[in-house]
């Protein structure tokens, strides 16, 4: 079997596993971009003081870079490109641990753009410009993201609906302006967006693994709510939130790990023991080529997972899925690495190497944790 | 971002299938199904066929017999043999086709690429390779076989070890010393040089499969002429060093396609005994399917970047790490799926000794066993994975070197 399969309509493109050199000045202007704003002393703040949303820094990353316009269609004030976009944004990101609601607005924005034009265009040009922070409110207690229950229910009112139910692992709880949630009607499950000012919401954030990003409960009751997407299109759209987060966190993922491979390298040079650089060592090198294999493999998956999603190729889930967990492998074994590279400073507070630990565990459970990707890579195979 | 063949090459690959399709019997199930010694006359058969239809030195230039088309070709045409389920070479054309050819190109002098390319496109010269000795495996650099030149024509003496296929093969590239008082990697050449003459004695090793597919190879007073010579006299380190990296390039992208008709029958095997429904079994793979998926990518990625006239980055350096050692996992997940059927192999045995079976073999135990026992060779030749992590270490990675101990005198 092949995995890869051919396309016959692109007439004149010669095989090419790279990016365009838009794509890389994306690439380098994030880059930049998060390197200044949310770098070591960003992560150093983190440490000090607890995660604090960046409110300035957000708007000027709408604004200045277009960076939350990516995946908002032009006719709705954004840029309208793909997930190999987005999918670069979140390696540059995830390189530095950026912490800010980036990713939780980018899967709120995929589940509006399965909304009619009304709703798209009250919303998503707020979301380009970055006035607004959006986040999807969808795991209930005990339940996980492909599998989230139904206790929240929305009932249709005069006014349009209301929805009660309590939301668990909700990110950027706090920060968010708006909610997309997953709500049970007598005809299925649909998606409402519900005003995070609403009368009868209820946030609660909570002290996550990961220190880099804000995590909480919400708890609705009777809270008005806009149907967004009815009954009939919401499982796929929720496939489809499940997939653009499978990679989203795999890009991070992917960004993480190679920093910390950096990081490794680069103290092992600089710190000597025993009259020599202890990278000299082939213990220490061994490892990190090893780091390095892993994250290459990941890297590759990844790439091709934000093409396949772009293109809906038949093995998107596929891909997406190998991404995720080829990524949690790869980041954990990395951070781990970094870790124990560092020696004892490795596994102080004051060092910046715990929160990439801390991101990589914690990611490599979020949106369903490796085993679940591997069972549903040898479903969708016939395995 | 568009990682497939371009129209053109999908067409050629459709053109190769019709081409091959007279050559194939009805019910056709693959190379596989054939016994070793059958194997080895259709690949042969084969082999002739694609030289009639142009099909092998694809990327070569013409003035050598070469097809002269871009490595995209190349690629394409090992993917779709193997999609066809048929030898994806003879066992000579590794060290022959690949690694001497490219080898030749870059450092031949005209009369040398006359001589030898189209011999190795039509499979006249059949070619092995002599660089490990048995004081000199990891560090091939001390190598101690030497070569004294005389009246125009260089005579050898000393010991090769672990040369594949020797017994088949009219040729040798051996890396000799030609200069005991240089520092060692500055004392080394590359000749050529033929196999049928009294000075050259070939005895096979036994290995832990019970197979021979390697060899020792005595040279005394062997001769091979001035002209054979490959590369700068004294400058063959640089020379023997390239021919290694030759290997890389879209090398990954074909093997992925051979490793996933591998993981095919792992599945169909999971499958037979009864344990696909095993969830420990299922996850491990399905973690191998995302393992093969990138390595075909990263040989696309390679491939890239050779299209594109650009230097090859570190994913061709990872290519034979990552390979071997997915391999060693793949085939421990064999033997745990084979379970009690491993105590007494029975049936088919592989018809390739490194590396996945043949396309189509047959879920018997002795196939799955002996593959597994192979596997254990492949994180040794061609570069031990440690010494290979420390390349990787130290040229990609950038990290320092271990200090240098003071090097004995080359013998």
């Amino acid at each position: 079997m092949s995995l890869l399969v051919p396309t016959h309509d692109k007439v004149d493109a010669r095989m090419k596993f790279s990016f365009t050199r838009e794509q890389d000045d994306l690439r380098r202007t994030v880059r930049d971009f998060v390197t200044q704003h949310h770098g070591r002393d960003a992560l150093q703040s983190i440490s000090h003081s607890g995660y604090a949303f960046d409110e300035t820094s957000w708007t000027q990353m709408a604004r200045q870079l277009g960076v939350q316009g990516l995946a908002v269609p032009e006719s709705f004030g954004g840029s309208g490109v793909g997930e190999l976009e987005t999918s670069i944004v979140l390696e540059e990101m995830g390189r530095v641990l950026y912490a800010g609601p980036y990713l939780s607005t980018l899967l709120a924005t995929t589940v509006l753009r399965a909304a009619d034009d009304a709703i798209q265009t009250e919303f998503l040009p707020e979301v380009a410009e970055g006035n607004a922070v959006l986040t999807v409110a969808l795991v209930e207690e005990g339940r996980t993201w492909s599998s989230p229950g139904r206790s929240t229910v929305a009932h249709a009112g005069v006014d349009g609906h209301v929805v009660t139910g309590r939301k668990v692992l909700v990110t950027d709880p706090a920060a968010a302006t708006s909610l997309l949630v997953l709500a049970q009607t007598p005809a299925g499950a649909a998606w409402f967006i519900v005003d995070a000012d609403a009368p009868g919401v209820e946030v609660t954030v909570s002290t996550g693994l990961d220190l880099t990003r804000e995590i909480g409960h919400v708890d609705l009751h009777d809270v008005p709510a806009r149907l967004v997407v009815p009954p009939a299109a919401a499982g796929a759209v929720l496939a489809e939130v499940l997939d653009t987060a499978a990679v989203a966190l795999a890009a991070e993922m992917v960004g993480g790990a190679t920093s910390c491979l950096e990081q490794a390298v680069s103290w092992s040079s600089e710190r000597h023991q025993f009259g020599r650089p202890i990278g000299s060592f082939q213990a220490i090198k061994h490892r990190c080529a090893d780091a390095l294999v892993e994250i290459e493999a990941a890297r590759v998956l990844t790439h091709y997972a934000a093409y396949a999603l772009s293109e809906s190729t038949p093995d998107a889930s596929v891909a997406a899925s190998m991404a995720k967990q080829a990524a949690a492998d790869a980041f954990a074994q990395a951070a781990g690495n970094n870790i124990q590279i560092h020696g004892g400073i490795g596994f102080t507070w004051e060092h910046p190497a715990h929160l990439y630990f801390r991101r990589a565990k914690a990611s490599a459970a979020f949106f369903d944790d490796s085993t679940h990707h591997r069972n549903r890579i040898a479903n969708l195979l016939s395995i | 971002m568009h990682p497939h063949f371009d129209a053109d090459v999908q067409q050629f690959q459709l053109e190769l299938t019709d081409f091959l399709r007279p050559l194939l019997p009805q019910g056709w199930q693959g190379s596989g199904r054939l016994e070793p010694d059958a194997y080895e006359a259709f690949a042969e058969d084969l082999r002739a066929k694609l030289v009639e239809g142009g099909y092998i030195g694809l990327s070569w230039p013409t003035e050598y017999g070469g097809g002269g088309r871009s490595p995209e070709y190349q690629v394409a045409v090992a993917e779709q043999l193997t999609r066809m389920k048929l030898p994806p070479a003879v066992p000579n054309d590794v060290f022959g086709l690949q690694m001497f050819g490219s080898t030749l190109l870059a450092f031949g002098t005209e009369e040398q690429k006359k001589r030898f390319l189209p011999r190795i496109i039509s499979g006249e010269d059949r070619w092995c390779q002599g660089y490990s000795e048995p004081q000199s495996g990891s560090d091939l650099a001390s190598a101690a076989t030497s070569a004294m030149l005389e009246n125009g024509q260089w005579r050898i003496n000393g010991q090769k070890i672990w040369t594949s296929v020797a017994h088949k093969a009219d040729w040798i590239f051996v890396l000799v010393r030609t200069d005991s008082s240089a520092a060692k990697h500055k004392g080394l050449t590359l000749l050529a040089c033929p196999l049928d003459q009294p000075g050259i004695e070939i005895r096979p090793i036994r290995q832990i499969s019970g197979e021979s597919d390697f060899n020792e190879v005595f040279f005394t007073d062997a001769m091979t002429p001035e002209e054979n010579t490959i590369g700068e006299v004294n400058g063959g380190w640089a020379v023997a060093t390239a021919l290694l990296e030759f290997e890389r390039g879209g090398a990954a992208a074909t093997l992925a396609a051979r490793f996933d008709e591998e993981l095919d029958r792992l599945v169909e095997l999971a499958q037979v005994r009864g344990k696909a429904g095993n969830d420990s079994i299922r996850q491990r793979l399905a973690w191998c399917r995302g393992r093969v998926l990138a390595m075909r990518l990263m040989g696309y990625k390679s491939l890239t970047q050779l299209l594109d006239g650009r230097p090859i980055g570190p994913e061709a350096a990872m290519n034979k790490l990552y390979w071997s050692e997915y391999h060693r996992v793949a085939t421990e997940l064999a033997m745990e799926i084979l379970g009690e059927q491993a105590l007494i192999p029975e049936g088919r045995l592989p018809s390739i000794p490194d590396g996945p079976d043949a396309p189509g073999a047959p879920q018997d135990s002795a196939g799955w066993v002996t593959t597994f026992l192979n596997a254990r060779s492949s994180t040794i030749f061609a570069g031990t994975s440690e010494v290979q992590r420390n390349l990787l270490a130290e040229r990609i990675l950038g990290m320092p070197r271990e200090p240098k101990v003071a090097a004995p005198q080359p013998r």
